[in-house]
This record gives C-alpha cells, structure tokens and sequence, in this order.
C-alpha cells in the first residue's frame, strides 16, 4: 500500500478526470471523526483542526482518481493531513499553538478510571510533544496503524517511528512524573502512577 | 464558495527528516506500565474528540463538491 500524499502537481493522474463515487463519499464521512481527532490533537486547536480537515476534504476530493479502491484509506487521508498540516503550520523550529479549548475543558472527558492517568494533565503533556512525535504517537497509539504504516505516512524509516515513539513515551512520563514509578513491580507500579498523579 | 484546493499551499514533504534532529537510535526505553497508561490515556483523549458530533461545516462541504461534479458533467 502505498497512499498518494496529496493532490499535488506530482502526483500523477489527478482531478475531475471522472467523479468521486458514492462508495468514495462515505468512506470519507467514515473517516472523518477519526481524522478529526487526529487532526485536533496534531493542531492543538479546534479552529486549526477543522481548517486542516476541510483542506484534507477539498485536497482528497479532487484527487479522489490516485486513491486505489481497496487500499488503506485512512492511512491515505491521515498522509494528506498531516502533509498539509506541515506545510501550512509549521516552520523548522517554529512551533504553533492556537489552543482553544483542547486542553482546558472543552472536551468532556468520562471519569477516570482507577489506575488511569488524568486526562487534562495528559492532554497538556501531550500539547508539549514535538509534532512529529506527537503524530507519530497518535498514528501508532490511537489510530491504529501499524509501524510500518506510520513510517510511510511520514515518510521516514521504520526505524524513525520507533525513536519517535520513544522519544515521545519518554517526555510524556517525565513530564507526567511516572518514571520512577514504572521501575516498580507491575502491581505496585500501577498503583505509584496513580499516586504520583494525585487523581 | 469553495477554493480550488489545487492552488496554493500543495507543497508536499515527502519526508520529514528537516523536522527532527534527535531521532538517532532507538531513543529511551520505557516501562511496559507506563506505555500501557500511555495508551491508555491516548485512546481516551482520542475517543473524546472523535465521539464529538461533525461541525455541519463538513457535510455542507461534500454536499458542494458534489453538486459542482454533478454541474460539470451535465
């Protein structure tokens, strides 16, 4: 599988040589609330999200041609996202955060369970994340893909997303204070999470 | 009225490797208990938002595009 990154001029036949069809369409509204999400969590805010997603529906809708039916469709539009996220947003060494509410409330949130991290604390852990540790960690982690599909979505080794991953679990429990905790026994460790969290 | 998504702003990165310049090596390893909270953590976060309803925007969006398609056909 290999997704088209985008409805680019190189990216072979594109647009409008025949309509989207309707299996097409829905699987698009399929996907939509999963890459919302995504796309929600790479911006940090909902006002960015949302550009993004509507860019995401303009950019695969008219290169609907250089998507093959039964290939990953989810792995191709989270490729355009992401590709356009990077290149609308964010600069070498210039981070951009227009948060409105992601991480401060607006999301309502189910109760945590016992043992389970805060999730507001979590969310401003996870706003700190580099993006592109931050993506690869959502791709792997909450979306589903595989290594090697998040490889190819960004593009880079195999070997790349693992660092990421780690780099990105790294500053995550430091940042969240449960490193020396995950030293301990598993019983006792989960417990020393919640702990250390204060929930 | 809907921009032509082929204009501006195509610049595709086919990869990423000006993003980062400590992705060397494996990077650290980290307890299996903190993954799983992670992971944990994550897909609650990321539930929360998916489960939001669609901002009408969107199938406002596709209803255009299509009734574009349909009017360059006919």
């Amino acid at each position: 599988m290999k997704p088209e990154p985008d409805g680019s001029k190189s990216g072979g036949p594109i647009l409008h040589s025949s309509s989207p069809d309707a299996a097409f369409r829905e699987a698009l509204i399929r996907e939509m609330p999963g890459l919302r999400a995504f796309a929600v969590s790479l911006a940090g805010s909902f006002h960015q999200a949302d550009d993004l997603l509507q860019e995401t529906l303009l950019k695969a809708w008219s290169s609907s041609d250089s998507f093959t039916p039964g290939t990953n469709m989810r792995a191709w539009l989270f490729t355009i996202l992401r590709n356009t996220y990077y290149s609308l947003y964010r600069r070498r060494g210039r981070e951009v955060q227009d948060t409105d509410g992601v991480y401060s409330g607006r999301i309502a949130t189910p109760p945590n369970q016992e043992g389970a991290l805060d999730i507001a604390d979590f969310q401003a852990a996870l706003a700190k994340l580099p993006p592109e540790h931050r993506d690869v960690l959502l791709m792997v982690g909450a979306s589903g893909f595989s290594y090697e599909e998040a490889a190819e979505i960004c593009g880079v080794a195999v070997g790349t997303v693992k660092s990421r991953l780690n780099r990105a679990r790294a500053r995550l429990s430091e940042a969240l204070g449960i490193t020396e905790a995950a030293d301990l026994g598993p019983g006792r460790a989960f417990q020393a999470v919640v702990k250390n969290q204060d929930v | 009225m809907i921009e032509d998504p082929r204009e501006p702003n195509d610049r595709v990165r086919s990869s990423d490797e000006d993003l980062h310049d400590d992705d060397q090596g494996p990077g650290p390893e980290v307890s299996p208990i903190v993954v799983d909270a992670i992971a944990k953590a994550l897909q609650s976060h990321f539930r929360a938002i998916a489960e939001l309803p669609l901002p009408d925007r969107f199938l406002v969006l596709l209803a255009e595009l299509e009734a574009r398609e349909r009017r360059n056909e006919t």
